[in-house]
């Protein structure tokens, strides 16, 4: 169609029916509420986790035992290491547990986890990390799992309609 | 400098002060502590989720109670025309269609210096159509046209004055649709649906189409439920004559920061009448047709120009609406005006982290991106799903490219140059 052949169907148009029926507008609101709260929920309740870092969903998939946080330094998957802390709980034994306090700076941190406190063992100084934990307990099935962080991730967008 | 030109100087400093600490709110998370950044995300969130129930309780209110208007009776409507370099194709059509358009009218073109040989066109329209055209022997602006076309043609029982931009197409009943709402005593202007003639032309029309349906069924739907619908659009727009006569020498004089202002006088008309405590609504029923750039170069030049007439006619409805608009005040000030600006560390954020992690841009950040726009955007999927793909491409342009725009545009908001009026009409 030309510009001249559109512009003349433009000229004929009405805008008869275009808004739709009033109960119909309406109804659409049965759909846009709960998508609302929906969206408020997510957006404040993502925010409000920005930066947290979950202990207590990591703990849940470690085998029973003491737990201990140490740097991570290699291991996972990509995903995972991409969207992890950069720190990895590790499951120990009370007899392993007694041998990283004797060997590194320990501090305790406390979590709530299925409603009862754990005490996880925080250590710093030289070789903190899951690989020289490792090597220094000699057990190199230790279980460790990567400590995720929540994010925001999505866009403040808004189109300014100027 | 008056009180308003002092106060508008200290809005638009005060918005750079905006763009700076948020860019350093983001960069204090690497100084050791991530406290206020988390603090400042928190609360643009919470601020983005409040401007949205806002926006929906306003959409709501206008499907439980639509307007509805006293019916046209044949008052007299003035249309001015003003055109500058128009193709002699294109205004004909205009000028058929407004004089074969309902109502008792007085159709009047104003001339702007057009270097096309439009003198000789027009003076054969004038013969065959019941119109007044005057010429201006060089190009001197919208604002001039306009203004002298008020000041020296308009009849004496003019009640209604319509204003179209040169290239646009009116159906039918668009006229008398438009001046209805002014029949109430406390209406000064209204504005009415724009549609794209050229929105199937590419995916850019497409993309620009969606900008226009976003902007006229959420963005003005929304400011007519509160009658403080911020910009007549150039496309159509209709104002009260006594009124237009009272602030039209104004409106031609406008200066901004001791710079004379020659672009976005459809906004700055807009709130000349908003200041007068009249109230501004938009009409979906009557509609115009419009072309919109086809090209990406012509898309932001229009874009640039657009922006800077945002900010600096937000700034003036700060100005005065705290005195007689508090709604449009709030809104203004919480976020059409700071939103941009105030968004910049965590836009920054956002690319360092595509950066750094470019994984998580499809893994997490664009899954997350897409559900939210289609919760805001959610009346594009409900009653307007053709649109939804140009709303996609819209929401990543805007990110990519116009967001920046706003930067841009703050910088240089004191340019006067008209940009896309160089070559032809404006559009």
């Amino acid at each position: 169609m030309s510009v001249d052949d559109s512009r003349f169907a433009a000229a004929q148009r009405t805008a008869a029916s275009r808004r739709g029926t009033k109960a119909g507008r309406l109804k659409a609101w049965l759909v846009i509420v709960p998508t609302l709260a929906l969206f408020g929920t997510a957006l404040v309740g993502g925010a409000s986790a920005f930066g947290k870092t979950d202990y207590g969903a990591t703990a849940r998939k470690l085998p029973p035992g003491a737990l201990v946080l140490v740097s991570a330094q290699d291991g996972g998957s990509w995903l995972q290491r991409l969207t992890s802390s950069g720190k990895e709980l590790c499951a120990v034994t009370p007899a392993q547990m007694t041998q990283v306090a004797a060997h590194y700076d320990v501090s305790y941190v406390t979590v709530t986890m299925d409603g009862r406190d754990v005490r996880i063992a925080k250590v710093s100084g030289t070789g903190a990390n899951d690989h020289d934990m490792r090597v220094y307990l000699g057990d190199a099935r230790l279980t460790c799992k990567f400590v995720r962080e929540g994010g925001v991730f999505f866009l403040p967008f808004d189109p300014n309609i100027s | 400098m008056s009180k308003r030109e002092r106060a508008q100087a200290a809005i638009y400093a005060g918005l750079f002060v905006l763009v700076l600490t948020s860019g350093a709110l983001f960069l204090s998370q690497f100084a050791g502590s991530a406290t206020f950044w988390k603090h400042f995300t928190l609360g643009y969130l919470v601020l983005l989720l409040l401007y949205t129930c806002y926006l929906f309780a306003l959409l709501f209110v206008n499907d439980l109670r639509p307007d509805s208007y006293p019916l046209y009776a044949g008052e007299k409507i003035a249309v001015l025309i003003p055109c500058f370099n128009e193709s002699p194709e294109l205004l004909e059509h205009a000028v058929r269609t407004i004089c074969a358009a309902r109502g008792r009218k007085q159709v009047i073109v104003i001339d702007d210096g057009s270097t096309n040989g439009a003198r000789g066109y027009l003076a054969e329209y004038e013969r065959r159509f019941d119109i007044t055209v005057h010429y201006f022997l060089e190009n001197k602006g919208k604002r001039e046209a306009l203004h002298y076309a008020v000041t020296h043609l308009l009849d004496d029982d003019v009640e209604f004055v319509v204003t179209i931009d040169s290239d646009t197409v009116l159906e039918p009943d668009a006229l008398i649709r438009v001046v209805e709402p002014l029949k109430a005593a406390t209406i000064g202007a209204a504005t009415g649906n724009v549609l794209l003639l050229n929105e199937e032309q590419n995916v850019l029309t497409r993309m620009i189409g969606t900008y226009y349906w976003v902007g006229l069924n959420i963005y003005k739907q929304a400011q007519s439920v509160i009658r403080s619908v911020v910009c007549c659009s150039g496309c159509l727009a209709a104002y009260r004559a006594p009124l237009l006569r009272e602030i039209i020498d104004e409106f031609a004089n406008q200066r901004f920061l001791g710079e004379r202002c020659t672009h976005s006088e459809d906004r700055h008309l807009t709130n000349l009448v908003l200041r007068q405590g009249y109230d501004v609504v938009y009409v979906e029923d009557a509609v115009s047709w419009t072309e919109t750039p086809a090209t990406l170069r012509g898309f932001l030049r229009q874009q640039r120009r657009w922006k800077r007439g945002y900010i600096r006619e937000s700034i003036y409805t700060l100005s005065y609406a705290w005195r007689n608009k508090r709604l449009l005040f709030m809104q203004v000030l919480f976020w059409d005006l700071t939103a941009p600006f105030l968004s910049f560390g965590l836009r920054v954020a956002l690319v360092v982290t595509a950066i750094r992690l470019p994984a998580l841009v499809f893994t997490t950040i664009l899954p997350s991106w897409i559900a939210l726009m289609l919760i805001r955007y959610i009346f594009i999927p409900l009653r307007a799903r053709e649109k939804l793909v140009g709303l996609f491409l819209y929401m990543l342009f805007y990110e990519a490219c116009l967001y920046w725009l706003n930067l841009w545009a703050l910088l240089t908001v004191k340019n006067t140059s008209w940009v896309t009026r160089q070559q032809s009409a404006q559009v």
